[in-house]
């Protein structure tokens, strides 16, 4: 855990210094692969499909939670920041999904916003990382649901480490359904 | 969009050819740990190359962080108790 703040720290440190472009493709690929590791890891493990079928109810409500969880909190910070409930609560409608969401919304509502969203989904993400193997000895699907949108891919790896296989499992069907979510979260409170 | 059909289909792919037990091998290299990391390098390269977005943290720092706090906290409520309920009524239902 340790290594991944690092890493993070030390790219954030070389982003600073260095003038370079990374290549989205890169990033794909290397978000593929990961998730084909991950997928090799799972698939392997005795009967999975009996329990991948058993864990369908458990992602949807898993991802209901995440989102109202999610946008509740989020929207009662609202008494100690300046925003509205709706502007708080939109900010982090991302649930880690910096990119889109920090598009979305300085589009639809304002760049301001959306800079704030984006610093907020970085942030959740910075501090899962940090969190979720503390969370994992209280609750596995806690841990899961701190990820957020991010738990199929940037911390699929981290949750699969630190979970059983059908969290990590309910940990990649809740990003994906998160995933599917987002921008249709966004449009509703901002459009 | 077509990123996420990417990935759903890399992980299909990779538990399909799990299910088949060949691959069992890759394990012993650390894989996943060495892509995270490279994954996570390249997620703060591309924020520390985000000037505008340096100049304006002070100003949006405060709320970002209590907003996502917020949402971290609001997500892990919910679920633990939903997680704690469910293994109670598996525990039930195992027993019967």
């Amino acid at each position: 855990m340790i290594l991944l703040i690092s890493s993070v720290v030390l790219g954030i440190v070389c982003g600073r210094f260095v003038s370079f472009q990374i290549s989205d493709n890169i990033i794909t690929f290397l978000l593929m692969l990961l998730v084909f590791v991950v997928g090799i890891d799972i698939g392997s493990e005795e009967g999975i499909l009996k329990r991948m079928k058993v864990n369908i109810p458990i992602i949807i409500i898993q991802s209901v939670l995440v989102i109202a969880g999610t946008l509740l909190f989020a929207g009662a910070t609202s008494i100690f920041t300046g925003f509205s409930f709706k502007e708080a609560m939109g900010a982090s409608a991302g649930m880690g999904w910096y990119s889109l969401s920090g598009v979305m919304i300085s589009e639809m509502y304002s760049p301001f916003l959306g800079a704030v969203s984006f610093t907020s989904n970085i942030i959740r993400e910075v501090i899962s990382i940090l969190l979720i193997p503390f969370f994992a000895k209280v609750s596995q699907l806690g841990a899961v649901s701190s990820a957020g949108a991010t738990s199929m891919d940037t911390l699929l790896g981290l949750i699969s480490k630190n979970t059983d296989k059908d969290s990590t499992l309910v940990a990649f069907g809740q990003g994906v359904i998160l995933s599917m979510c987002v921008p249709l979260i966004i449009s509703l409170i901002f459009g | 969009m077509g990123i996420l059909i990417l990935i759903l289909i890399s992980f299909v792919v990779g538990i399909l050819l799990g299910l088949t037990r060949k691959f069992e091998f890759l394990k012993k290299y650390k894989l996943v740990t060495i892509i995270t990391v490279i994954l996570l390098f390249v997620m703060g390269f591309e924020i520390g190359s985000d000037n505008e977005l340096f100049e304006k943290l002070p100003e949006i720092g405060f709320s970002a962080l209590v907003i996502a706090l917020a949402g971290i906290l609001g997500s892990v409520v919910f679920t633990s108790i939903f997680d704690k309920f469910k293994n109670k009524y598996l525990e039930k239902k195992k027993n019967q």
